[in-house]
């Protein structure tokens, strides 16, 4: 039961590292983007690839681990934040649905590249028996261990991101959002705004990825496919976005609603579908009567 | 040097063997006929997002339901295929008539904006993926019908399944050009993509047209999805990536144009092939989306799409 507690607890952690950097994106830049998941992919493999280095993958031991998860997670970070760059320099030359597609297009090459390059990532098989995170002497074994670990990384990433939330580079993205060519004749560049939260988004979400990869021990392609991207946008357009209260009540509430209908006794086996109609009709509802979501500031466009 | 070698079709299961000149060939001929079936799904979402300005999402559900109403039919009620597919079909008609009643009319009397309508669309397309895996299960369905015969033309040889497919996709495409091109109310519907709000003006039924829109996207929807339930078969998790060739059609291939979606299927469908036979089958959605990212950057108006004056965007 503790472990049951702690496990969600990891994670809400880890969607909350996600939902406040769709956040930066979304609720503060106003560019609806699907392909959230696509950074948070690459970062869990690439984390993953740095812990069990790459010679070893033809063979199913994985144990060793080559470098250590700090450095693994700085590398993930870097190659979210180098992925968030290159797709932002292309997709954001345009804005509403083009925008939307480009970033679509961009999630399904990566997910495309994920489950096929198989001499990189095992393809649907997977990786497994990745190694458990441990620095600084400290072995994360245990379910509370990691939700220390996950709580640690959130103490540190989301306070930087409330702070940019107030800055003058979040208040110019808010100022972007509301008008851009107003706010482009006042200085502001809204590529290079809107730049600099793309390539933040991605390092953010790398980083989740590294943390959830190191606490499920298992990969494959599927946990990052558009599906996932979805679902990220959607638990931030739940919640509410353009402030710090709306996000975080989208994750708690999406992460425990199927939870929710577990204990009212659903068989598991309609449990998934039911689940997803619900939120399904959540959205659309949500879209109709409040699109600004259940505390959030700013509606999608 | 001819080399000989033997490779399964992904699309129809079936050996090929022979050259590897002739193989081309025939993974052309394949193209084509996934091209047909690619431009009506194409029209189906480009005529919604053309003439009413929807991203229309929940087309991913809508298209289909017509294959798994044919499906129960012939397996629940012992329809005829014929029949069942008219079954099908009409329960597109039906499903595209009530989304908008349902879904999108509401939103329009809102006002709602864009992007909202989108996300509202998405969710529709989750409820109907959903309800469709809850009755079918998760498992490839085809609609029941006699064991297909191989038809040669030369080199290249095509199942008789195929042969429907292309004839029943060409004639969809080429009647629905007609229709856009001399009708009347297809002009209006034209028009209307252009500025919804002039149509009330001249005192024509924006309602009523918006409505014949997604009728009719159903409609075509329900002919392309029966196309492919009859073939390769569905399953309910199948609708994003048709959708989203759909799109990548319609945009490549220039929004403003009735030719642009056409030819954007088809270059998709053969471009397909081509991957086939010079890479493998697996990469087929990484060029997709490498077209659509391409001519985006490239080419924003399409392959054949007019540029607009500043002024008129």
């Amino acid at each position: 039961m503790e472990n049951y507690l702690f496990h969600l607890v990891v994670l809400i952690g880890i969607y909350s590292i996600l939902a406040y950097s769709i956040n930066l994106v979304t609720g503060y830049g106003g560019l609806l983007a699907f392909c959230l998941a696509a950074f948070y992919g690459i970062g869990a493999y690439v984390h993953t690839l740095l812990r069990v280095g790459n010679s070893r993958l033809a063979s199913d031991l994985l144990f060793s681990a080559s470098t250590s998860f700090p450095v693994a997670l700085i590398g993930a970070a870097m190659a979210g934040g180098l992925a968030a760059l290159l797709i932002g320099l292309v997709a954001l030359r345009f804005r509403g649905d083009f925008f939307v597609l480009t970033t679509l297009g961009f999630q399904m090459i990566v997910f495309s590249v994920l489950y096929n390059w198989t001499e990189l990532s095992r393809g649907a098989f997977g990786i497994y028996g990745i190694p458990r995170p441990s620095m600084f002497g400290w072995q994360v074994r245990q379910s509370w261990e990691y939700s220390l670990l996950v709580g640690i990384a959130n103490a540190v990433i989301l306070p930087v991101l409330f702070v940019l939330y107030r800055s003058p580079f979040g208040l110019s993205l808010k100022a972007l959002r509301e008008n851009e060519r107003a706010a482009e004749s006042l200085g502001i560049s809204a590529f290079r705004q809107h730049l600099s939260a793309f390539v933040i988004a991605g390092m953010c979400s790398a980083v989740a990825g590294a943390l959830f990869a190191s606490y499920v021990t298992y990969i494959d392609p599927t946990s990052f496919s558009l599906r996932e991207s979805i679902f990220i946008v959607s638990l931030l357009l739940f919640g509410g976005s353009g402030n710090i209260r709306g996000p975080i009540l989208g994750v708690i509430v999406m992460i425990l609603l199927p939870e929710a209908l577990r204990f009212v006794g659903m068989p598991n086996t309609i449990a998934p579908n039911v689940r997803e109609i619900i939120y399904g009709f959540a959205l659309v509802f949500l879209m109709y009567w409040r699109p600004k979501g259940l505390a959030g500031d700013y509606a999608v466009r | 040097m001819i080399l000989e070698f033997e490779l399964t079709d992904q699309k129809s299961g079936i050996k090929i063997h022979g050259p590897r000149m002739n193989l081309l060939l025939q993974l052309l001929a394949n193209g084509m006929v996934n091209g047909a079936l690619f431009a009506v799904l194409a029209c189906a979402f480009g005529l919604v997002y053309r003439s009413a300005r929807v991203f229309h999402m929940a087309f991913a559900g809508l298209f289909l339901i017509p294959p798994y109403s044919a499906y129960a039919a012939t397996e629940w009620l012992k329809a005829p295929v014929w029949m069942a597919i008219l079954l099908g079909i009409a329960a597109g008609v039906g499903a595209g008539y009530l989304a908008e009643r349902l879904l999108y009319r509401p939103f329009h009397r809102r006002n709602a904006t864009p992007a909202a309508v989108m996300v509202a669309s998405l969710g529709v397309f989750i409820v109907l993926e959903n309800c469709l895996a809850l009755l079918f299960g998760n498992e490839l369905r085809t609609i029941e019908r006699g064991l297909a015969t191989r038809v040669m033309f030369g080199p290249v040889g095509l199942t008789s399944i195929q042969l429907v497919q292309f004839t029943v996709g060409m004639l969809t495409i080429v009647g629905l050009a007609i229709a856009i091109r001399n009708v009347m109310v297809f002009k209006a519907i034209w028009a209307m993509g252009d500025e919804p709000g002039l149509i009330p003006v001249l005192g024509l039924p924006l309602m009523r047209y918006r409505n014949l829109v997604f009728t009719l996207s159903g409609g075509l929807g329900g002919i392309a999805g029966c196309l492919i339930g009859l073939d390769v078969g569905v399953d309910p998790h199948m609708g994003m990536s048709y959708l989203l060739i759909a799109a990548v059609a319609v945009l490549a291939g220039g929004i403003d144009r009735y030719g642009g979606w056409i030819l954007g299927g088809f270059i998709l469908a053969l471009l397909q092939s081509v991957i086939v036979w010079k890479f493998s089958a697996k990469w087929m959605d990484l060029a997709t989306f490498a077209v659509l990212i391409g001519v985006l950057v490239f080419r924003p108006q399409g392959i054949i799409g007019l540029r607009r004056r500043l002024e008129e965007e």
